[in-house]
């Protein structure tokens, strides 16, 4: 029997700072991270007066794995599941991400195909994102009917991408120098008519959510974020087109084969969250016409190239790839350890979002804290 | 086709990349203390604060910078290096409010201290936590000369290692140096 | 007192105890149908069918519901206030009852017909609100504390206007009688109070949806801000009162509603009973659609629509309703 600790009641850091102060009529309320709008990610300790949020300091960690630490464990090819589970809803982009800055490490060339369908699966992957987005955003504030008509959409995305990956949502579906697999022949029909149906909803989302009067009054005005803040902040994506400004990695550092399609990039100027808002879902309709343009150009030819475990090559990369939520995904770099360790096959360090990995043998210096007398 | 601004961050090295290969245009190595004016400098010319990343290398701690201009490919890198006893940097929390929680994930990671933090915390992992996981057993630490690529290396006169790998290295496109 | 009195159906407390149960029979039966018919309407609007399987499209879904939640243990959390953490959900659910005896059904099937049976339930109404106070104050439970005060910044916000709104119609009627109120109308559209005082129908319609904490104004309650409002605590048989009441209340404002404004029990064909019991349902139908279309308000904005809108609209509707009155109409 372990004797009860009265420390364990002190709260933790966050509690601590968050102390009643002299004037005890401001409530102090952990928005921890069991709460219906914080999706179990995110706790802000808040201090209220009333219904006024006098402070707010956001914890974070609660959904934090390690990715980095993993992938110090595996190989490259081993390490893209995970990359499905950084952001599982948008599993196509982190894929992406990684894949990209492999190949151009390793001056791995992807064929045509594979980049197209790369373009097809990834925007695919963004409306769901995005309607994920849009449904939680809504019953965030207390509309519960449109999350279903979202998932409902997202259901005719997740089939087809099933029928392409074997996945429901959390696709392993790149592979260095193209994809895994061929897509099924009935893929580009089933696209198009995803994409006729997608556009054929939202002018009633438009009409019966976007357009709503109580929507409105709630998102207008919130929030505002000043291009410079955004900036000196790091904001990109929506953030950013929010805010008026027109930065889309998509055509500032085209990757794949955007720079042969012809997109509209949604801006707007306000910077409150009605803009960002509209931003994002002005993307459904942009990722609608990606999509078509992609289909209509889809070639023949292999969908990857022949490329083995790659040699690990020298030097840093990074693929900047635009992900939903605007900018998480930039795993970096590659670098080549010497091939004189005994014992080892030839592998790679990783550098991923901030982080330098180490994949090979041998554990990582920390210290993992289930198993503290670990070396 | 180096900017002129950069000289006003009394750089140690600078070294032109390649964007296709590597994504930044431009690696600017520094003095630690440099940071927080190189950091001004780059307000003024209107960057937007990426990413504060960091390596466990052998002649140190590498903590790196990434900036960009709001579109276009415009990255940049900046670099320092710090002793692994005493991994401490200039904070830019001050110019960049992004970078504070940036350089509380590389406290908590690498327990680099940045001087001049609001509010230096571990950001990610539980408050209790001992230990920096990133951070490498002194065998397992690699070298910025084992590690960039060989023009990188001659422009800032790093040794490279003469490995066997090296010199049987295939014919990888890594950049502009090879050419 | 004489036993045989007590046989004779025109004796006081005879109709007393006969409305009296057929008040609660009414209640159960109607809250069941009631919550059958919310569930099954959401589930269409939001593309799926609703309760199914238990029994033909689920119709005995509530009431398996109804014995799960009796069958459930009774937690009260620690350091809550026992006494006015229990009192809560049956002070919530008894006004109700009171509530229901005005509401004039039928020329013979009102269970008392009270001269000031319009004031009788907007006072008994106003007893709910203490009861989500008390929920919130006694489960020790800071979100309990949020959704208990809104619910009293809000139910005092919307009773002016309500209360406003129906005085327009009372002195229209020159009664405060409900019974009196629905017999001055007649069975057909253009006679009732609801297009001749088209304002005052719509502020009503309004504090109704708000003074029973539904969406749009459901904030006291508010699921995806404050986990459950006043009632996270409870489970179980507390959490069925709560939410019997809830239904309850919807049924009593919309059969006032109807009284007042659609003519009661007035109408072609169907006896009147029927009538009423269709026109309570078309209202209930309206605030179970309202629920499932709109977005939350905000607070501030919830309780500024009440105070700078509705409340000198309804101050403007009362005003007109005394002139027009007044000079003959």
């Amino acid at each position: 029997m372990h004797a009860f600790d009265p420390t364990l009641l002190r709260g933790d850091r966050a509690s601590v700072r968050f102390e009643p102060g002299p004037a005890e009529d401001k409530l102090i309320l952990s928005m921890g991270p069991q709460h219906p709008s914080t999706h179990g990610v995110l706790r802000v300790m808040l201090e209220l007066d009333g219904e006024y949020i006098l402070r707010a300091e956001p914890i974070l960690g609660y959904i934090h794995r390690m990715h980095e630490w993993m992938a110090e464990q595996r190989t490259y090819y081993q390490f893209m599941p995970n990359m499905g589970r950084v952001d599982y809803l948008q599993a196509m982009a982190w894929n992406w991400a990684y894949a990209g800055a492999v190949e151009r490490l390793a001056g791995i060339e992807v064929p045509e195909r594979a980049e197209y369908i790369r373009v097809i699966v990834a925007e695919l992957n963004r409306i769901s994102s995005h309607l994920v987005w849009w449904g939680a955003y809504l019953l965030d504030l207390g509309a519960f009917t449109p999350i279903l008509y979202a998932f409902d959409d997202r259901e005719v995305i997740l089939d087809i991408l099933q029928d392409v990956t074997g996945s429901r949502l959390t696709y392993s579906y790149f592979t260095f120098g193209g994809v895994y697999a061929d897509v099924p022949a009935d893929f580009a029909p089933r696209c198009l008519a995803f994409t006729q149906r997608m556009r054929s909803r939202l002018p009633m989302y438009r009409d019966l959510v976007t357009d709503n009067v109580i929507l409105r009054g709630r998102c207008e005005g919130i929030g505002e974020l000043s291009v410079d803040q955004a900036r000196r902040y790091g904001a990109t994506g929506p953030m950013l087109r929010g805010s008026g400004v027109a930065s889309d990695t998509r055509r500032a550092e085209p990757y794949g084969v955007y720079d042969r399609l012809d997109f509209r990039i949604p801006v707007y100027p306000q910077g409150d969250a009605m803009a960002r808002y509209l931003v994002r879902t002005d993307e459904l309709e942009t990722s609608c016409d990606i999509i078509d343009q992609a289909v209509a150009g889809l070639p023949d030819g292999p969908f990857a190239a022949n490329a083995e475990d790659p040699e690990a090559p020298q030097g840093r990369s990074q693929l900047r790839r635009r992900g939903g939520s605007g900018e998480n995904c930039r795993p970096r770099a590659l670098r080549r350890q010497p091939q004189t360790l005994p014992g080892q096959a030839a592998r790679a360090v990783l550098f991923q979002p901030e982080r330098l990995l180490r994949i090979g043998q041998g554990r990582a210096a920390g210290r993992c804290r289930v198993h503290p007398g670990q070396p | 086709m180096i900017p002129a601004f950069v000289a006003a961050m009394h750089p140690v090295h600078v070294v032109a990349m390649d964007h296709a290969a590597t994504g930044v245009i431009l690696s600017i190595t520094l003095e630690p203390a440099r940071l927080p004016d190189a950091a001004a400098v780059l307000d003024r010319e209107g960057y937007l604060l990426e990413d504060v990343m960091a390596s466990d290398l052998t002649e140190g701690i590498e903590v790196q910078y990434h900036f960009s201009l709001l579109d276009g490919p415009t990255r940049l890198v900046l670099r320092l290096i710090v002793p692994h006893d005493a991994p401490d940097v200039p904070s830019i929390a001050a110019i960049y409010p992004g970078a504070n929680w940036h350089e509380c994930e590389c406290f908590d990671f690498y327990g680099i201290r940045f001087v001049g933090h609001p509010d230096l915390h571990r950001l990610l992992l539980p408050e209790d936590f001992e230990g920096h996981p990133l951070l490498k057993a002194p065998e397992a630490r690699r070298s910025l000369g084992e590690l960039m690529p060989s023009s990188y290396c001659r422009a800032c006169g790093l040794a490279e290692p003469d490995t066997p790998a090296a010199a049987s290295a295939p014919a990888v496109k890594t950049g502009p140096s090879d050419a | 007192m004489n036993l045989e009195l007590l046989l004779r159906l025109d004796y006081p407390l005879t109709r007393l105890i006969i409305g009296l149960l057929g008040v609660y029979a009414f209640v159960g039966i109607n809250a069941l149908v009631l919550v059958w018919v919310e569930r099954k309407v959401a589930g269409h609007v939001q593309l799926r069918p609703g309760p199914l399987h238990v029994g033909p499209h689920g119709l005995l879904q509530t009431v398996l519901d109804a014995v799960k939640l009796m069958g459930k243990q009774l937690v009260a959390p620690a350091g809550s206030d026992k006494i006015l953490f229990w009192t809560a959900p049956i002070l919530a659910f008894t006004p109700v009852t009171v509530c229901f005896l005005p509401l004039p059904f039928d020329p013979h099937l009102a269970p008392i017909r009270m001269n000031l049976g319009l004031v009788l339930i907007l006072a008994f109404s106003g007893l709910g609100t203490l009861s989500l106070y008390l929920a919130g104050w006694g489960s020790n439970n800071k979100w309990g504390l949020l959704g208990a005060a809104r619910a009293v910044a809000q139910s005092l916000a919307y009773e002016v206007p309500l209360l406003l709104s129906v005085m327009a119609v009372a002195f229209t009627a020159g009664s405060l009688d409900l019974y009196e109120i629905s017999a001055r109308q007649g069975g057909w559209p253009w006679q009732w109070y609801g297009l001749k005082n088209p304002l005052a129908f719509f502020i009503f319609l309004v504090c109704a949806v708000a003074e029973t904490n539904r969406a749009p104004f459901d904030l006291p309650e508010g699921e995806s801000e404050l986990t459950a409002g006043f009632h996270t605590e409870y489970s179980g048989m507390g959490f069925g009162l709560f939410f019997l009441a809830e239904y309850a209340n919807m049924i009593i404002v919309s059969g006032v509603a109807a009284a007042l404004f659609l003519g009661g029990w007035q109408g072609p064909f169907l006896p009147g009973a029927w009538w009423f019991l269709v026109k309570i349902y078309c209202i209930l139908l309206f605030i179970i659609w309202l629920r499932w279309t709109y977005p939350r308000v905000r607070f501030d904005q919830l309780l500024n629509l009440s105070w700078k809108w509705l409340t000198p609209l309804a101050l403007l509707d009362l005003a007109l309703a005394v002139v027009v009155a007044g000079f003959g109409g």
